[in-house]
């Protein structure tokens, strides 16, 4: 465990108690590390406690023993530098495209406010849709305006839980280019995580393996492809290594 | 649907009333029924137009749309914290909902005397009347409508480090706002029936005063007048939460 982790799990547990009252555990003793500035993915199978790992880091589950910590101090709580993109989407229904992906900007003056908006809603390809509700929006446009919604208030941190889980395949492909594209101009680090095998290998910098329940960290892997990734690594040998170690660790 | 096909259920919504309004002309006119307690539909009309006259407004319209007013703006001061408070703190919902789940099962009715007893036959009886009616299940309603609050919005609100206050300001009250409207339509209704009430039995003024007041005379063409009176305000009541939900909540 390096000194420049910015977010850091040690030991870290997670019990709950099902609806019948018995424990169980969800996750155990899981550590691992992501340096700042790392892209990092982490892929288990249903039910292995990604999400909570994901929500521990968040700030919205608290570890039941050991530790998770955010430049050396334990997560208390939800902070703005830490910004999360949830599988569902869940823009605020009430606000219009502009004015969910402005939610999180606080002190800004109303001129940068409006510049930072119109930045983002451009990058993200939603300038047209500016005054619309989300229900109007795709799928696809959705998950874009919820990373337009947590990129915008320049977090240090971003966590992402399967977004483009419930997206077609042309879509998350696209998707994928662009949080690759808006992550390496921002230089803010990634924890995300998925079951998409090829999504772990493509997105990640280093691919953290989960076993099932309770979850474990299995093994690290540093990814072999070379930046900037694009879709050609898929036909790649290194991918497929790659791609055939990791199904090896999970026996279908 | 086709123009035939909504033209036939237009017709059947209307059928039982026409045959109600038929067998009531029928009756009147056969003369199975003595005028003095049943009018005709005729005379009945005559005497409903006759209301609109400034004397009316201002001597039995004007006070009952004070103390309707006055109970219903009570009503929501009481129950809109209150109950959206119960929908997200426990603590609230432990102090405040078992309380309301009682007493909104006391008949309002056998609630008047105490209330002629404690405030006389003036206005205040009948705001009392009206919010005792109105409140208790107002309160259960609307710490329904905010504990319905999706969970991820409340968690995506979180990420962005709003503290517990600024939640229900800034997610909970937004999103629970048309079925609150929705709610307040409802109880807008309730408020109507509890106004007559509070009226028939006591005092000197007002639509029910006027009802009750034309009974003793046997003018019940213009008991029919009263009621045929309150029934279009109350639906008007409902009509306009109606028509400005659909404007105030567009992204619905």
């Amino acid at each position: 465990m390096g000194e420049n982790a910015l977010l850091q799990f040690d030991k870290a547990s997670k019990m709950f108690l099902d609806t019948k009252r018995h424990p169980f555990i969800a996750l155990e003793e899981v550590s691992f590390s992501v340096r700042a500035g790392e892209f990092v993915t982490l892929i288990g199978p249903t039910g292995c406690g990604k999400s909570t790992l994901l929500r521990l880091a968040a700030g919205l589950e608290m570890a039941t023993s050991g530790a998770v910590l955010y430049q050396g101090r334990r997560i208390a709580g939800p902070d703005l530098e830490r910004g999360f993109v949830f599988q569902s989407y869940n823009a605020f229904p009430w606000l219009t495209v502009s004015e969910n992906v402005g939610f999180g900007l606080r002190d800004e003056s109303d001129s940068l406010r409006h510049r930072e908006i119109s930045t983002w809603l451009g990058l993200m390809g939603l300038t047209e849709f500016a005054d619309a509700y989300p229900k109007a929006l795709s799928g696809g446009m959705r998950q874009r305006l919820a990373l337009a919604r947590s990129m915008i208030v320049k977090p240090k941190l971003l966590l992402l839980d399967e977004p483009f889980g419930a997206l077609d395949e042309h879509t998350r492909e696209n998707m994928q280019q662009l949080l690759l594209e808006v992550v390496s101009t921002s230089g803010c680090t990634v924890l995300f995580v998925t079951h998409d095998i090829r999504e772990v290998i493509l997105l990640g910098d280093r691919v953290i393996l989960l076993s099932s329940r309770p979850g474990r960290v299995l093994r690290e892997v540093v990814s072999p492809l070379s930046k900037p990734r694009r879709r050609d690594h898929l036909r790649t040998p290194e991918f497929t290594s790659l791609y055939e170690t990791i199904l090896d660790e999970f026996p279908i | 649907m086709s123009t035939d096909r909504r033209f036939a259920i237009r017709v059947e919504s209307a059928l039982p009333i026409a045959a109600l309004l038929v067998a009531w002309y029928l009756v009147t006119h056969i003369g199975v029924t003595d005028p003095v307690f049943l009018p005709s539909p005729g005379r009945a009309l005559r005497s409903f137009v006759s209301l609109f006259s400034v004397s009316f407004f201002r001597d039995e319209l004007a006070p009952s749309l004070v103390r309707i007013g006055g109970a219903f703006l009570l009503s929501v001061a009481v129950a809109f914290p209150l109950g959206v408070l119960s929908g997200q703190i426990p603590l609230v919902a432990r102090l405040v909902l078992p309380l309301c789940g009682f007493t909104r099962y006391l008949p309002v009715a056998a609630l008047v005397p105490l209330c002629i007893l404690w405030f006389g036959i003036g206005d205040a009886q009948k705001i009392a009347v009206i919010t005792l009616g109105v409140v208790f299940q107002l309160v259960l309603l609307l710490a329904a409508d905010s504990a319905s609050v999706p969970k991820e919005l409340i968690e995506a609100g979180r990420t962005f480090g709003l503290s517990r206050s600024q939640v229900i300001w800034r997610i909970v009250l937004p999103w629970s706002m048309p079925a609150i409207w929705d709610d307040l339509r409802i109880s807008a209704g309730w408020a109507w029936w509890y106004l007559v009430l509070a009226e028939l039995v006591a005092g000197n003024r007002g639509i029910g005063y006027f009802i009750i007041q034309s009974q003793r005379y046997l003018e019940t063409e213009r008991v029919f007048a009263g009621i045929i009176f309150v029934g279009i305000l109350g639906a008007l009541t409902d009509l306009l939460f109606r028509i400005s939900a659909s404007r105030l909540f567009r992204w619905t």
